[in-house]
């Protein structure tokens, strides 16, 4: 038998509910919402789609920490309960859905920025390729921006999902935009605010590193 | 009811979708282009989990008519020629601008040139790819591209269905799921590009949110679909039983690379199937595992065993990450022991039929992507799909772009739209949604899968007719912002249509052909080298045939 407290939130009411429910041993925390959702509570809300890690829709909280819950099996839980919230530092916009659109706005920020060129491709050095390799794959799941101690009390943060991204711009030969981001990334709300705690690289799905990411811009900036 | 208005609507940001929307702006910067996706922008959607990669032809030893003729054999020759020609003449274009133009990156080998890989189906090593996730780098980096350039994005946003005038298409009514509230758009041109309808049936590897959207969207506004009757499988779903997780891509380069199928008596099978063993197309694989399961040489959860542990365990890491932590999920080692696969839905073949620059029957509506049928005739190779979307989805934009101002806008009663759509909540005690859809699903996995019969597709098209008529009757409960229950309503309104149309079509087709496996006909017949048709005409569904498109000779 599995207990699921969740946390509700509809038009500006916030409560939790309890729901108890058999599943299969196999069960990730998705399939335990969609069982919620389709057997004993119908007004139940949460995100989804690709149920692999690929598409980063099912960011939230379980048992207080950053998952996505299509990657999340109960079975490795290790609790009585499986408590869920919706991600932090966002707003909710209903039960475990968040606005991302602060989370992209800040993406947007560090400007993505490649000349349509029709000469022969240019190529980053391999060393620089493989360094911009090892801080790519972000799904923008926004766990790490969720989990960001400095996100909590300093909402203009750029944050460890944007920083990283720069990261990897600033390192791409064949971007035009390194000099105006680099304004950006050590101007206020950039790199400086980071206090390297190191939360964004712990709960990152895809085991990307933006705390060495956001270090090593603050070294070139 | 909010209304709006724009030059060009996309519904969809797979990779036709952004690729779409990314061409009109580039072509004509001053157009207003709106793009509406049912999922959030960029992160529902199919191209986003493409693993394999992007086939093209790059090597001076390689040729685009060699590729042709691999599309076209796998196709079964079935494909509109045409497109088939245009998918890989335009493919090394679209690779080098996504390169440079939105900063895509792909694998290079030790000299910095693209490398390329094998999938099955090719006869040469044509596949450009990054890593195991290559639709993530592709879809990450071309969304960028569409929010940087100002772009007006309505995300989690279905349209339900086309505004229709006069065999017309004038945009759409769009239904956000966070409001719950209807709006009209009004546009010169609308680009279909939502994707397939692969969770059709039971097992499916695809995003959990598809279902035919857009074949259901075109069949009610009067366009020609054509091949409906081709679903491919992928002979690798990873099996993990009561889980969504269950049908998950365990992808191909697994059999490409050495990984072997075992059935329960630890055979390997293939080879009673194909000379190529593991290497064959996957429609040929699909059935091997198929006939095996059948046969009651399973596995106990009804797969059989795909084992690469003899590759070596560091071969494994390097070569297949993703993999090996999908199936860390099931508790399996991939680099040490088998795990349990079998067939499981991926793609739709069929769908809207276009010409090459994406025009479809109906002035005002272009489709690109898996919404169109055509290009990969009765089977689809791995790597073609992402070409597919993002060189047809160039070609959209960049026709839209050359057409929107030529074109008018008109006002269109969106009203029948919206009350079909809101019927549900007019009952109470109804049937729930998603039970029902989940019944439809085992109808079309059990009925009309990867071997199909007459008497079980009749079976299935009595069946999918009581269902239809069970739709009328759902209801849902609570507040209309983020209704799964209402969501669902809509989307098993749009399935049932799509199950028809290719259990219909799948009746029709008296011979086995690709991913068609008919037991009461189970060979190829070449008197059926011709594609079957399906349109609405006068309120029922209407089917008929076409010979296939063949190129003229001069262009031969």
């Amino acid at each position: 038998m599995a207990h699921a407290r969740i946390d509700r939130f509809e038009a500006g009411r916030r409560w939790t509910q309890d729901y108890e429910l058999e599943l299969p041993p196999q069960s990730t925390v998705l399939d335990l919402l969609f069982e919620i959702q389709q057997r004993l509570d119908q007004t139940l809300s949460f995100r989804y789609s690709c149920r692999n890690w690929m598409c980063g829709s099912c960011g939230m909280l379980v048992n207080g920490r950053e998952q996505l819950a299509c990657r999340t099996r109960l079975a490795d839980l290790d609790a009585p309960a499986v408590q869920i919230a919706p991600l932090r530092n966002l707003p909710v916009v209903k039960d475990l859905i968040v606005d991302l659109a602060p989370f992209f706005e800040k993406w947007n920020a560090v400007g993505v920025a490649f000349p349509d060129q029709s000469q022969k491709p240019i190529a980053n050095p391999q060393k620089t390729q493989q360094t911009i390799d090892a801080h790519s794959d972000c799904i923008t799941c926004g766990l790490c921006y969720s989990a960001c101690d400095v996100l909590s009390h300093a909402s203009d943060f750029l944050g460890p999902a944007a920083l990283n991204r720069a990261y990897t711009l600033q390192l791409d030969a064949r971007d035009v935009a390194h000099q105006k981001r680099g304004a950006t990334i050590a101007a206020d709300g950039g790199v400086f605010r980071c206090h390297s705690m190191g939360q964004c690289t712990n709960v990152c799905p895809k085991g990307l590193d933006p705390l060495a990411a956001i270090a090593a811009l603050k070294r070139g900036a | 009811m909010e209304e709006l208005e724009t030059d060009i609507l996309v519904l969809g940001s797979g990779g036709a979708g952004l690729m779409a929307a990314l061409y009109a702006l580039d072509t004509n910067p001053k157009l207003n282009v709106t793009l509406a996706t049912k999922g959030l922008f960029g992160k529902s959607g199919c191209t986003r989990m493409v693993q394999g990669g992007y086939n093209v032809v790059l090597s001076p030893n390689d040729s685009t008519e060699r590729h042709f003729q691999d599309t076209m054999l796998g196709g079964h020759w079935l494909n509109n020629h045409i497109l088939a020609r245009t998918l890989v003449e335009d493919a090394p274009v679209v690779v080098h601008e996504m390169w440079e133009k939105a900063g895509v990156r792909f694998a290079r080998d030790k000299d910095g040139n693209l490398h390329q890989k094998g999938l099955a189906g090719q006869t040469f090593d044509r596949t450009v790819h990054h890593g195991d996730l290559t639709g993530i780098e592709i879809v990450s980096r071309l969304s960028e591209q569409v929010r940087a350039r100002g772009t007006r994005i309505l995300e989690e946003c279905r349209a339900v269905d086309l505004l229709v005038e006069d065999g017309e298409v004038f945009g759409a009514v769009l239904l956000p799921a966070r409001t719950g509230e209807f709006i009209a758009v009004r546009a010169k041109i609308t680009v279909l590009a939502t994707g397939g309808s692969a969770p059709i049936f039971s097992v499916s590897s695809a995003s959990l949110e598809k279902c035919g959207d857009g074949y259901a969207l075109a069949y009610r506004a009067g366009a020609t679909l054509m091949d409906m009757e081709m679903s491919q499988f992928h002979p690798t779903g990873l099996v993990a039983p009561g889980s969504r997780f269950n049908g998950s891509v365990i992808a191909e380069e697994l059999r490409a690379a050495g990984g072997h199928l075992y059935n329960s008596e630890n055979e390997r099978f293939m080879g009673k199937y194909n000379p190529r063993f593991e290497k064959a197309t996957r429609d040929e694989v699909s059935r091997g595992c198929y006939f095996e399961i059948a046969a009651g040489r399973g596995t106990p959860n009804g797969g059989v065993w795909l084992d690469v542990s003899h590759l070596g365990a560091k071969a494994v890491e390097e070569l297949f990450p993703g993999m090996l932590e999908r199936c860390f999920l099931i508790g399996r080692d991939l680099r040490k022991e088998p795990i349990e696969v079998c067939p499981t839905s991926h793609f739709e073949m069929g769908g809207v039929r276009i010409d090459r620059d994406c025009h479809s029957d109906l002035p005002g509506l272009l489709v690109a992507g898996e919404d169109s049928g055509g290009v990969h005739g009765a089977n689809r190779l791995g790597g073609n799909g992402v070409a597919d979307s993002t060189v047809y989805g160039r070609r959209a934009g960049l026709r839209a772009a050359n057409t929107a101002l030529e074109r008018r806008m008109k006002k269109v009663d969106p009203s029948r739209s919206i009350s079909a759509a809101l019927s549900p909540w007019e009952r109470t005690g109804g049937e729930q949604p998603q039970a029902l859809h989940a019944e439809f699903r085992d109808v079309m996995w059990t009925k009309v899968g990867v071997v199909r019969d007459a008497t079980a597709m009749s079976e299935a098209i009595d069946a999918l007719q009581a269902l239809q008529q069970r739709i009328d009757h759902v209801s849902v409960t609570g507040s209309r912002a983020y209704n799964l229950t209402w969501q669902s309503a809509l989307d098993v309104r749009n399935a049932v249509t799509v199950g028809q149309m290719v259990a219909q079509c799948a009746l029709i087709r008296q011979e086995s052909r690709g991913a068609h496996y008919r037991s009461d006909f189970s060979s190829e017949d070449p008197s059926w080298t011709k594609n079957l048709t399906v349109r609405l005409e006068s309120g029922q569904m209407r089917f008929g045939e076409q010979e296939v498109v063949r190129e003229p000779a001069a262009a031969r």
